[in-house]
């Protein structure tokens, strides 16, 4: 077939073109943009307690999901458990990539990169399950707190708030060092020695030179482990207990325990309302902090020279 | 203001590359001095065990007589350029400039004045605002050099910060930079792989090469007495004859090239030593500068004709009239086919070949009486008496 002619296309090249979009547009449509329009509107329909659910138009759903403390204190938790994933991800893999970015080997370099983000290749179940055996009381951590003699008889963590937390910095550490790494790795090396060289210690060369020019990589990162914590359903519900299960857990407990469809679409609709709302707001603040943050490094200059 | 030493210094990187191997320098307080070389050689590793960025293996870095080869680069008091400039682009060309006062705790105001003062001393004034990535390559480059001098380091370092410019732009910051040392009588390790650029610029050079320094001297010195055949063939251009000693007479060595032509030439520098005899056979490089070279015509050279250049080459003769017979130390010419004739503004460049095949290249400045010889013509070569210079192999 002979796509001659060029835009705008008009013959049968261009429809062709238009043909094919049809199949991943239609995707889009059918599995993304119907559901989400159907959670909508499910959300002001009426639970009916053991017989589903009635059309209507009716605020009870978002009126519950504020008004019970249960369910702000679960948004709540959503929010603050994300935000300390989030920080956690960051106080480790920032430390941990720079070190790997000064790594002089490149192929060490690249044997960390690829060993720290291997993980992904796993699911999160899988993940989830590996530490909730190795966070239990008769295997893997317990047991080597009590070898070592830091405790006297086996301890399990999970489910529990420490296999939570763990299991969550786990899953999503490495989405920080991929959105470090890049960032740290534009940074001249040449920019710490000047630095240096104008009498700045190491520690005030890394606070004045390194880390404001890291910043962007490391609110990326930051804000995709946030977003990313918020919106996940496996790890606090395999390792965690009710009181730390997050948002999605609630809102499949709903639909699936409960049949409260209405109400888990309209806990939906507010979880996706927050989540929509920081995505928009720190695209913003990137958007306004990509002015050229990497003006005069290396990838700006391209090349490091002789 | 300090003087630098570099006493036996010596580094291998953990690859296993010796890059610098036995540097003993001294630049005097005040001085000029450039670190020349081709890509390679060490120039960089020393100016960076200077600024206390790498740490010899063996030897010392002294600083105004101090030793600090156990001091961080951010107490050595010395102020690079970087080869990238490696200017804060989150920064203003202000705070830029500052920020070296502010890591020695100058107070704001007093940082700020100073730092003005110095970006108006480097034309910049009314930039102060400006990111890095708005100003011009030129006005990046000073940038940095106002950033490192305005901590009034004792040392000033570059680092081939113009090799990324063109031509123009970089004659224009030489002639800058150049002024702002000697206003400022700050003592300066500047380094290049431009041989033009470190004539131009320096009090005294050092050529290095895998690792050691060749020379140290004044642009002149080095060009006119370099002490190597790699010094005289790296600090402008050159012809090379190898050859071996005829005989050493007055204070001229007579060398019979491996061609058979006989040039006289002066000693090889000593560096201090005593001379050494020459003996008769010893192999040894004559070096004989373009414009050191003159061309005679072959016809004008009397008996050497066409036949001289084909012939026996090993016969240069005394018979030739002229201009020749006032030279006085026996040699001849050698004869030469033009290859081809250039004019590059100032000069007029012969490119010509010995019978032997060998590539010589004469230049002639403006305004000189330049041979009226075209390409393909038969001529004769002749070394200006005192002008070539042997070397040892
Ligand atoms: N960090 C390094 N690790 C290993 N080898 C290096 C390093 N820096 C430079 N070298 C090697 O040391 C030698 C001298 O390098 P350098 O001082 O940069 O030379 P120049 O500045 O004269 O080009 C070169 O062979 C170079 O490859
Ligand atoms: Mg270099």
């Amino acid at each position: 077939m002979a796509m001659r002619g060029g835009f705008p296309a008009q013959g049968a090249g261009g429809r062709l073109a238009r043909a094919l979009l049809v199949f991943p547009v239609g995707m889009l449509v059918v599995f993304f943009v119907v559901p989400l329009i159907m959670m909508f509107v499910v959300s002001f329909y009426r639970n009916l307690p053991g017989a589903g659910w009635e059309p209507a138009f009716t605020l009870e759903n978002y009126v519950r999901a504020f008004s019970r403390g249960l369910y702000r204190d679960r948004l709540v938790y959503t929010l603050e458990i994300s935000a300390l994933n989030a920080v956690l991800c960051l106080l480790i893999g920032y430390p941990f990539t720079y070190y790997l970015v000064r790594l002089a080997s490149p192929f060490w370099r690249k044997v960390g990169l690829t060993l720290s983000i291997s993980t992904l290749w796993l699911t999160y179940v899988v993940r989830s399950y590996a530490w909730s055996v190795l966070l239990s009381a008769t295997s893997g951590v317990g047991q080597l707190l009590m070898w070592l003699g830091l405790v006297d008889r086996p301890t399990g963590y999970t489910p529990g708030p420490v296999a939570t937390v763990v299991g969550l910095v786990y899953v999503f550490l490495p989405f920080m060092i991929l959105s470090l790494y890049g960032s740290l790795r534009a940074i001249d090396p040449s920019m710490e020695e000047a630095s240096m060289n104008l009498g700045a210690r190491p520690w005030r060369t890394f606070l004045h030179v390194v880390l404001p020019l890291s910043l962007p990589g490391a609110a990326a990162g930051a804000v995709m482990v946030f977003l990313l914590t918020m919106g996940n359903y496996v790890v606090p519900s395999i390792l965690g207990q009710p009181a730390q299960w997050t948002m999605p857990v609630i809102i499949t407990n709903q639909v699936m325990n409960e049949s409260n469809v209405p109400f888990g679409a309209a806990m939906s609709v507010i979880l996706l309302a927050v989540l929509g709302l920081l995505a928009y707001a720190t695209g913003r603040l990137v958007g306004k902090a990509r002015v050229n943050p990497y003006a005069g490094s290396r990838v700006a200059q391209g090349g490091e020279g002789a | 203001m300090s003087r630098v030493d570099l006493v036996q210094v010596t580094k291998t990187y953990p690859g296993g590359v010796k890059a610098v191997d036995g540097v003993s320098l001294t630049v005097e307080a005040g001085e000029f001095m450039t670190l020349l070389g081709p890509s390679g050689c060490g120039k960089t590793t020393s100016l960076r065990m200077i600024a206390g960025f790498e740490q010899p293996d063996s030897g010392q870095v002294l600083i105004g007589g101090k030793d600090v080869t156990r001091v961080p680069p951010y107490e050595r008091d010395t102020g690079m350029v970087f080869q990238s400039l490696a200017l804060f682009p989150h920064m203003s060309v202000l705070d830029n400039v500052m920020y070296g006062l502010r890591m020695r705790r100058v107070p704001r105001p007093e940082a700020e004045a100073r730092a003005k003062e110095m970006l108006a001393l480097v034309q910049l004034a009314g930039y102060e605002q400006r990111r890095p990535h708005q100003l011009s390559g030129g006005q990046r480059q000073r940038v940095a050099f106002a950033r490192a001098l305005a901590v009034n380091p004792s040392i000033f370092l570059l680092d081939e910060p113009f090799a990324a410019l063109d031509a123009k732009l970089r004659d224009e910051l030489q002639v800058e930079l150049r002024r702002l040392q000697q206003r400022l009588r700050i003592t300066t390790v500047f380094v290049t792989h431009n041989q033009r650029e470190a004539m131009t610029l320096s009090d005294r050079v050092a050529v290095m090469r895998d690792g050691r320094v060749e020379q140290v001297g004044t642009p002149q010195e080095v060009y006119e007495e370099p002490a190597t055949v790699f010094v005289a063939g790296f600090v402008g251009m050159t012809n090379l004859f190898k050859g071996h000693v005829v005989a050493q007479d007055g204070g001229f060595v007579r060398v019979r090239t491996a061609e058979g032509f006989e040039i006289a030439g002066r000693p090889p520098r000593t560096n201090g030593a005593p001379p050494q005899a020459l003996a008769p056979g010893q192999p040894v490089t004559v070096s004989v500068r373009p414009e050191a070279l003159r061309l005679v015509q072959a016809g004008a050279a009397g008996a050497v004709g066409e036949a001289g250049a084909v012939g026996e080459a090993g016969t240069p003769t005394a018979r030739e009239s002229g201009e020749a017979a006032g030279e006085s130390n026996g040699t001849g010419g050698i004869p030469v086919r033009v290859d081809m004739v250039r004019f590059v503004g100032e000069l007029v460049e012969y490119h010509l070949f010995t019978p032997g095949g060998q590539e010589i290249l004469c230049t002639y400045q403006r305004g000189q009486a330049a041979p009226a010889v075209g390409q393909g013509a038969q001529a004769l070569v002749r070394v200006e008496p005192g002008e070539a210079r042997v070397l040892w192999q």
